[in-house]
């Protein structure tokens, strides 16, 4: 169970745990009342495959095709795939022995190139040392969804007494203004949250219910503005 | 009214007997934002495919060489178009029709806090063909209102909202989902699995 490091506006902080709203489930795959599973099989074989065959062929290959069933691998076909370790195949088919490098294409909204340069990784800003503040940005939440798609929401659940009251007490103004409230990561307290490294960086606001003496204290996570495609 | 001929892929929307019809569009990240990928390259920068190797060492499998099959206990096979569905209690579902092109009537004005609680499936910027000036008048105003939606036929039925901004008409669709008030001694939470992680970045600001 994941703990963030929380600072209110008071610079008053503390940790508590976070955890993720699921999306209800889907309906169960069934063959009438009874469940059903899927398994990866082989359809081909590795050098039945129309390149391979087309390069063995050539022309000869439609007239193959329709007499002898080149394509049918019958040692492969329907075995179960189980297990399996990932490997990496260099441009002459080979398995590659050693670890390959890695590069990283950066494309526009148009889908073309803008730049290959290798890897940067961005690092969790989700940390014990830095908290995540409150920042001085509010908005009713009628506004906020007109700006912003939220498509995850993480919980806050206070851990004991004084957490409860911490959290109930922001819950509680937010609710009381129908106001929801961004929070930064970072040195700074302005950047956007992310939550394991590599991870993207999502807009987060904070949303307060209360209900007598609960409530629920939402951050509500959003990487999408919403706004038409050009 | 039944268009359902004519408009095979519209919204059709009606609000006190006026029918609104709106084209779709799906709004995704990577074509506002862009996007990045990573590629696996040799030793002379050349792009490496990813394969997989079986545990005995002796099949490697490439792209396109496996295929999903679909069994019951027992290991009967079945074809996909024998495939239905069950809720959580065993009960068999119903096929629902897909929404596009039938009319649907609108429930609202909302509550900006029901969008919130929304699992949130996909994002269409909504174009109108036609619009009520009942329904214009409403989402100027900054109401939202609420209908079903289903863009192909699926054993349960998606809650889409409309919504409108300075950029435009929106349908924000998903599945609804309920939000736990904590009490003082509430337990602590289960043990989630979590997944943060995405391929695609992004810039929103």
């Amino acid at each position: 169970m994941r703990k963030i490091h929380i600072s209110d506006s008071n610079a008053k902080n503390t940790f508590v745990h976070f955890t993720p709203i699921k999306s209800p489930p889907n309906p169960i795959r069934a063959f009438g009342k009874k469940k059903v599973f899927s398994k990866r099989l082989i359809v081909s074989g590795e050098h039945n495959d129309y390149e391979n065959l087309l390069i063995k062929y050539q022309k000869k290959l439609p007239e193959i095709l329709i007499n002898e069933d080149p394509e049918l691998d019958l040692e492969l076909i329907g075995r179960p795939i189980e297990k399996t370790s990932t490997v990496f195949i260099n441009n002459k088919d080979e398995i590659m022995r050693i670890a390959p490098n890695w590069i990283e294409i950066i494309y526009d909204k148009d889908g073309n190139q803008k730049e290959r340069r290798v890897p940067k990784d961005r690092l969790s800003n989700i940390t014990d040392d830095l908290p995540v503040r409150f920042t001085k940005i509010k908005l009713k939440r009628k506004d906020a969804i007109k700006k912003f798609v939220f498509n995850r929401t993480l919980q806050l659940w206070h851990s004991d007494g004084l957490t409860f009251e911490f959290l109930y007490k922001i819950a509680k103004e937010l609710d009381d203004n129908d106001e929801m409230m961004l929070l930064g990561g970072g040195e700074k307290g302005k950047d956007p949250l992310i939550f394991q490294n590599n991870g993207l960086p999502w807009r987060a606001f904070l949303e307060g219910r209360v209900l007598d003496d609960s409530y629920a204290l939402l951050m509500r996570l959003s990487n999408l503005e919403l706004k038409t495609l050009g | 009214m039944n268009l359902n001929c004519i408009m095979a892929k519209s919204i059709i929307l009606n609000k006190n007997d006026s029918t609104s019809i709106f084209q779709l569009k799906k709004i995704e990240r990577k074509k506002l934002y862009g996007y990045k990928k990573r590629l696996a390259v040799d030793e002379n920068n050349n792009e490496c495919k990813r394969g997989s190797l079986t545990e005995d060492g002796q099949i490697l499998i490439k792209s396109g060489m496996t295929s999903q099959g679909w069994f019951i206990d027992g290991g009967k096979q079945i074809e996909s178009d024998e495939i239905g569905a069950i809720d959580e209690n065993n009960n068999e579902l119903e096929l629902i029709p897909s929404t596009l092109g039938i009319n649907q009537d609108l429930e609202g004005p909302s509550d900006p806090k029901d969008l919130l609680d929304l699992s949130i499936t996909n994002v269409y910027s909504i174009i109108p063909d036609q619009i009520s000036d009942d329904l214009k008048s409403s989402l100027e105003k900054g109401e939202i209102w609420k209908f079903n939606f289903n863009f192909r036929s699926d054993y349960r039925m998606e809650t889409a909202y409309i919504l409108k901004n300075e950029s435009g008409y929106f349908a924000i669709v998903g599945i609804p989902f309920n939000i736990k008030m904590l009490i003082p001694n509430e337990a602590p939470p289960e043990d989630e699995d979590e997944d943060m992680n995405d391929e695609i970045d992004f810039e929103m600001f």
